[in-house]
Parts: structure tokens; sequence; C-alpha cells
């Protein structure tokens, strides 16, 4: 380069010259840095934004975990069966509670109240039968002549419930006696003809008042039948059952030569 | 910082802006004390303040660097730049020294001596006192003399980054030689 002197440039260089501190060095290579990072800062906040993330919904979880745990053992009580206990005695608000049997003689058999032991199953009127058609199989199928006495309300509901259970102490269904279903039409049609009946059937007590009015009437005529066929035994027993189960219930003038 | 890279300063500050902060303490280590003495020896009291002014202007321009010219034509054009703001703060018209450069009293001063054994010595002792000299220079002088002396731009790139014609740089670099080898003859 022309006009350049190397003398002076030689002197130039030689001489002592002031350098940069290093407070300086380190201030502008940080600003450096962190001119580059910015996304690093972004990226710091998405790795906390990640744990925060996971760590509540785990607290989330596990609070959730607690609530239904305290709200399981309420709702397994709910479906858990119920202990005999309360299977063999229903409500008393839903039960028709039958008063207490009286003596009525030496021949009087004190049978208890929703017995465990099956009755002999008679044959049973349409109405029976359609009474008690719902319910499930109680068991063994006696062809006695005893038609199952209606079934209170609550007791048909357990009866639904816990199969089992009922049959120990419901009698069995009349749908499967044969010699029911025979002379089901014949019941059904006696009873629905005899307008004296009806009126025995209005001065019953409340606690008849859940029973169909053709059960009784249809027990009443299978007794009846069980009488033609000189069956005498059988017959008086039915009409033990039957007095037993409804003692209010007026008998009819023919069949009381029967009673015990 | 590594001073064995050997990639030419434009592509270290394109690596820079590409995210290489490698990169720059590469760059800046080349150029920090050429641009610290540039500025030292003009503004002695406030050369920290405006280098790093000149570095953080950098790293600012970062994204949006492109290679139009040297490195080093951008980097003092920068210094440059700061240096005027600085001067019109101080408010002593030394802006206006730049605006004339066909004021420079340069032609009337005597070629240099050849140099003898006594102008050995005499070498000495101008390395001492020539700093002293230089900061008696008019800036505009000054300013080219380090330029030169500092950047190895060519006159024209001078030019360029001081926003004037290549005459002028060359006719402000013969007026500060001319003061300086003065300065320090009335020293033998």
């Amino acid at each position: 380069m022309e006009q350049h002197d190397p003398q002076l440039s030689q002197a130039y260089q030689e001489a002592e010259h002031p350098v940069p501190p290093a407070v300086l060095d380190v201030r502008i290579l940080t600003e450096a840095r962190k001119a580059v990072a910015p996304q690093r800062h972004r990226s710091v906040w998405f790795a906390w934004a990640v744990p925060l993330s996971t760590t509540a919904v785990l607290v989330l979880g596990i609070s959730l975990l607690f609530q239904m745990q305290q709200d399981t053992p309420d709702v397994m009580r709910e479906a858990m069966p119920l202990p005999p206990a309360e299977l063999h005695s229903p409500p008393a608000a839903a039960v028709t509670k039958p008063p207490p049997i009286p003596a009525v003689g030496p021949e009087a058999r004190p049978r208890p109240r929703q017995s465990a032991q099956p009755s002999p199953p008679p044959a049973a009127p349409p109405a029976a039968a359609d009474s008690v058609a719902a319910m499930p199989d109680r068991g063994s199928v006696s062809e006695a002549a005893t038609p199952p006495p209606p079934q209170p309300t609550a007791q048909i509901e357990q009866s639904k419930a816990f199969p089992a259970e009922t049959a120990k102490i419901l009698p069995a269904a009349p749908a499967a006696n044969p010699a029911r279903l025979e002379h089901t039409p014949t019941a059904a049609a006696s009873v629905r003809q005899s307008p004296s009946q009806h009126k025995m059937h209005s001065r019953f007590d409340a606690s008849l008042d859940s029973t169909p009015e053709g059960d009784i009437e249809a027990w009443v005529e299978s007794i009846r039948l069980l009488l033609q066929q000189g069956r005498a035994e059988d017959a008086r027993r039915s009409l033990a059952d039957l007095r037993e189960r409804y003692p209010n219930y007026p008998l009819p003038d023919d069949l009381k030569p029967y009673a015990r | 910082m590594s001073m064995d890279d050997l990639r030419s300063d434009e592509a270290l500050m394109l690596a820079y802006r590409d995210g290489d902060t490698a990169a720059f303490e590469v760059l800046y280590g080349r150029w920090r004390g050429r641009l610290y003495r540039y500025l030292a020896h003009q503004v002695p009291t406030r050369a920290d303040e405006l280098f790093q002014d000149v570095w953080l202007r950098i790293v600012g321009a970062r994204q949006h660097y492109e290679v139009t010219a040297k490195f080093s034509t951008w980097l003092f054009r920068i210094a440059h730049n700061r240096l005027m703001d600085h001067y019109r703060t101080q408010g002593r018209g030394i802006v206006e020294l730049y605006d004339d450069p066909e004021d420079d009293p340069a032609e009337a001063l005597p070629a240099p001596e050849h140099e003898t054994p006594a102008a050995l010595l005499q070498r000495r002792e101008t390395a001492l006192h020539i700093l002293d000299a230089l900061a008696a220079l008019p800036e505009p002088q000054r300013e080219v003399f380090l330029l030169v002396e500092e950047s190895g731009m060519s006159l024209e790139e001078i030019g360029q980054t001081t926003g004037v014609g290549r005459e002028t740089v060359k006719s402000r670099l013969r007026y500060a030689t001319q003061r300086l080898r003065q300065a320090l003859a009335e020293l033998r």
C-alpha cells in the first residue's frame, strides 16, 4: 500500500497497547450464547411442564381412587345377598301376618307361619297358577292337592332375587303340578260363578286384601273335589291348611264337618 | 476459544448465525484485540463501552447476517458508526472534521529518512512515544491510520467503512504518516 510507512507500522506494532478487560470478554460471550439459546429457555419450560402435568394427573388419579374406594363399600353392601335371617323374615309392612293358629282340636296341627316345609301342592286353579308363574323353581314338586298360598308381595320379590333361598320356604310351584292344571279351568269357572262367595270375601280382614279372591275360592273347590274323589283325609288336611292360612275365612257349610 | 480454526471470518459468522456459539468465540478471539486498540486509541475513556456496544450489535445482527462484504469491513463499519455517535454526543465538532477530507495539510511534510543504527535506537524510543503521537493526530487521520494498522483493509474498503472515497482515505493516511514521523523526529 502506498503511503504506508513500514517503520511507523513496526513501531506501532511493537508498542504496548491496551487490552480489553476479562469482564468484557465474559459479558460479550455470555450475550452471544444467550442470543442463540432463546429456544432452550422455552424448552426448559416445556421440560418442567411435562413433569408438572404428570404430577397433576397422578394426584387426580390417586384422589379419584380414594374416592372410589370410599364409595365402593356402599355399592358392594347393596349388591351383597341378604343374610338368611332377613330372608326368612320379610319386612313387616309388606307381609301379611296371619294371626296365631287357633287350637281347633286334638287333630290340630300347629304349623309354623311361612314354614320352610313345602306344603303338598294341590290341584291349583289358573289364578293361583298365574300368581306364582313368575316364581322360580322352588325345588321338588309334590302332587298333593293343597294349592300354594298366594305369596305376599315382598316375599315374591325376594323369591325372584334369591331362588335358592325361596326353595326352602315356599311351596312348590303350582304350574308344575299336572293334577292342578287339569282342574284349573273348572275351579276358575266355579269361583267366578259364586256371588255368595264374593260377599264372603268382602268380610275378610285387611290382611287378606293382598290375596286374590279367586285363589282361596279355588282352594275351597279343590277341597270339594278331593271329597268327591273319596279322599277325605287329603281334603281334611288341605282344609286344615286353609284354615291355618286364612283363619278368618268363613268355611262353607258343606266343609265345616271336615274342619278339625 | 480455539485459534486453530481455519474457517474464514465470514464462514464463522455464518456458523454463528446458525447457532454455533463456538464459531463466534473464535471470531471474537481474532478481532477482540484489534477492535479494542482501534477504539482505545481514539476514545481511551470510553473504549470499554464502545467495544461492548460494537460486539453486541454484531450479536444482535446475527440472524440477518449475509456475506455482502468482508467481515472486517462490516465490523469496523459498525465501530466507526459507533464512534461517530459518540463524537456527536460530545458536541465538539469532531464529526465535521470527517466532512472536509480535502483540507488535509499533508503534502508539505518531508519523507522519512533512511534508517541508521542510531535510527534503530530511535525506533525503540519511537515505539514508546508513537502512541502519544498517534493521540495527537486529528481524528480522521488517526482513524485511517488505525484502520490500516488494525483491520488489514485496502484503501477502498476503508473508504467503504468510513463512508468516504478512496482518495480521501489516501490523503488522510498520508497526513497521518507525516505527522507521526514529524512528531517522532522531534524526539531525536
